[in-house]
């Protein structure tokens, strides 16, 4: 509430419209609220017609107000909808909408806060750990499919770096990329949400590492790494050089050194093609 | 007959148009439909740079592109916000929009966003409100502004002002344009027991440069403007009434809920164009 505070204590509204302010701001609220027990005020403030009370016309808003919050976060959240059940489901979304009013003029982006909101909420969520991890998954997807993006390096640009150059080379992904460690496998269970199998709740296991990007056709992919894969590009990802990423990484793998080395040229292959760095400079 | 327009704004008429859905996109690359021009949403497009933007700036090559908002939030009492507007503004730099449009109504206060088009209380405090933030807009954006008439479910008592007639005093005072919504006239007459060829008749034609035409629910006691239907007869005769006090403006249906295949929404542009050959026959018909 500390934005509405702040914006309500500079807004300078002119003495003539002291009154339509007053009026949005009741009329909001009981929107966002359903507030039935304004029924003195809607009577007051809402002509009625021949076929609908005052009370019934303010609440084809109420109905509309909830329903796109609803259907928003419900295909965000698609997965989340299925562990849950919908009547779950909506409960939570109809207080997250209550406790955090969208203050984005895109729709699309209102989602952004709810895992946070799934984890802190005082309503008990059966499962809520894996649940909050779930949200974040999909809420990490919807992100994607929104975000500008950089153009990506051809994939021939890093053949073209001089080999004594290599180690001097930092390679700038494109702000689509992201790198994601779960505690539960949400990415098993997303999947087999969208084949439509059954599935059951999991529980946590050996930490799952990921890999989330977006191709230039506008896919977004969900690659699991295994340790030093995922750790290679976070080096990679955080601006480390080329030569001391593998240098770092090499010293805390359990991956023997030839090991590493063989699978990491076919990892750099994986990128090129992938297409997940989007600009290249030798130091 | 009606006088000729003189307030187009030496904007151009595109023709018939359709909003551009991503529904449609595989089709549109496919068959490069005869639609004259495509209506996006600004929000859709301006935030974000995923599928609808990347389509944007395909279609663009091969087809103008107007701009309706939903969020400009004209008749709210917050401050305008300039950052939203920057962007609007910067979009349609980019796109080359031909003009950018949104809605009479309020969409938030506080800096919170219903997502709803909420109605005004049709008063001279809020159209002095209106006034000025249209104008503000307007020397912002270097362009006049079309502002839709909203389908509404609720009349507030302190309204002393027809719909309508808030309409034409607002785009006088403001000088701005008019994006007339035939469905949402008809919406909001069935739903505030007006007279839906009266309001039409009480609109300033000449500033009107572009149409509005969509489906609806009939929910019994009220209409929901839900876009996810053909047009109904009455709102084509409402639209053939009105349209004929213009000397052309720019039409386009729209179709945002349970979007039917492209061809079922061209079929409907057709239908517009039959109805605007016979509005336009029917003004030179008496001006002979």
């Amino acid at each position: 509430m500390a934005a509405t505070e702040s914006l309500a204590s500079s807004r300078m509204i002119a003495e003539d419209q002291r009154e339509i302010d007053a009026l949005y701001q009741w009329m909001l609220r009981t929107i966002q609220h359903e507030s039935r027990d304004e029924a003195d005020a809607i009577e007051r403030e809402i002509k009625p017609n021949a076929r609908m009370s005052a009370m019934q016309r303010m609440e084809v808003y109420f109905d509309d107000y909830i329903a796109r919050f609803r259907g928003i976060l419900r295909e965000d959240f698609s997965a989340v909808t299925h562990a849950l059940g919908r009547p779950a489901m909506n409960e939570l979304i109809d207080a997250y909408v209550r406790a955090e009013p969208s203050r984005h003029p895109n729709i699309n982006f209102y989602g952004s806060t709810f895992p946070d909101f799934l984890r802190e909420t005082k309503i008990d969520v059966p499962h809520r750990a894996f649940l909050v991890e779930l949200a974040q998954l999909q809420g990490i997807i919807t992100s994607k499919f929104l975000l500008h993006d950089d153009a990506a390096l051809p994939a021939d640009a890093l053949q073209s770096v001089a080999p004594e150059q290599w180690e001097n080379c930092v390679l700038t992904p494109r702000p689509s990329l992201s790198l994601h460690r779960f505690a539960y496998p949400v990415n098993a269970y997303l999947r087999a949400v969208d084949r439509e199998e059954d599935v059951e709740i999991p529980e946590a296991e050996s930490e799952a590492r990921l890999q989330i990007f977006r191709d230039d056709k506008l896919k977004v992919w969900r690659v699991e790494l295994n340790p030093t894969r995922f750790d290679l590009l976070s080096r990679l990802q955080s601006g480390t050089p080329l030569g001391i990423a593998l240098m770092e990484c090499v010293e805390a793998s359990d991956m023997p050194a030839d090991e590493f080395m063989s699978s990491m040229q076919s990892w750099f292959a994986d990128w090129s093609s992938d297409g997940i760095f989007s600009a290249l400079e030798v130091r | 007959m009606p006088a000729a327009p003189t307030k187009r704004f030496d904007l151009p008429n595109p023709g018939l148009g359709l909003g551009l859905r991503s529904k449609h996109h595989d089709y549109i690359r496919e068959h490069r439909p005869q639609v004259d021009w495509f209506e996006i949403i600004s929000e859709n497009v301006m935030d974000a740079g995923g599928r609808s933007r990347r389509a944007l700036e395909e279609f663009r090559e091969h087809y103008p592109m107007v701009m309706h908002g939903v969020s400009l939030s004209i008749g709210s009492t917050d401050p305008l916000d300039m950052a939203y507007l920057g962007r609007l503004k910067a979009l349609r730099d980019s796109i080359g929009a031909l003009w950018v449009s949104d809605h009479l109504c309020w969409t938030g206060v506080l800096g919170e966003h219903s997502h709803q088009l909420l109605p005004l209380p049709y008063t001279e405090e809020v159209l002095k409100l209106c006034a000025e933030r249209v104008r503000i807009v307007q020397d912002f954006m270097e362009a006049p502004l079309l502002l839709e008439n909203p389908s509404s479910y609720l009349e507030f008592n302190k309204s002393t002002m027809h719909e309508a007639d808030f309409m034409s005093a607002l785009a006088t005072e403001a000088d701005c344009a008019l994006l007339l919504d035939v469905n949402n006239i008809y919406v909001s007459a069935f739903n505030h027991d007006l007279d839906a060829f009266d309001y039409v008749d009480r609109i300033p034609h000449d500033r009107v440069v572009q149409y509005h035409l969509a489906g609806h629910s009939n929910k019994g006691d009220y209409i929901l403007d839900t876009h996810s239907d053909h047009v109904i007869d009455e709102v084509w005769q409402l639209f053939a009434h009105s349209y004929a006090k213009t000397s052309g403006a720019a039409v386009m249906v729209e179709w945002d809920d349970e979007i039917p295949e492209f061809e079922v929404l061209f079929a409907e542009v057709n239908k517009a164009r039959a109805f605007m050959h016979d509005a336009q026959a029917e003004v030179n018909h008496g001006r002979d």
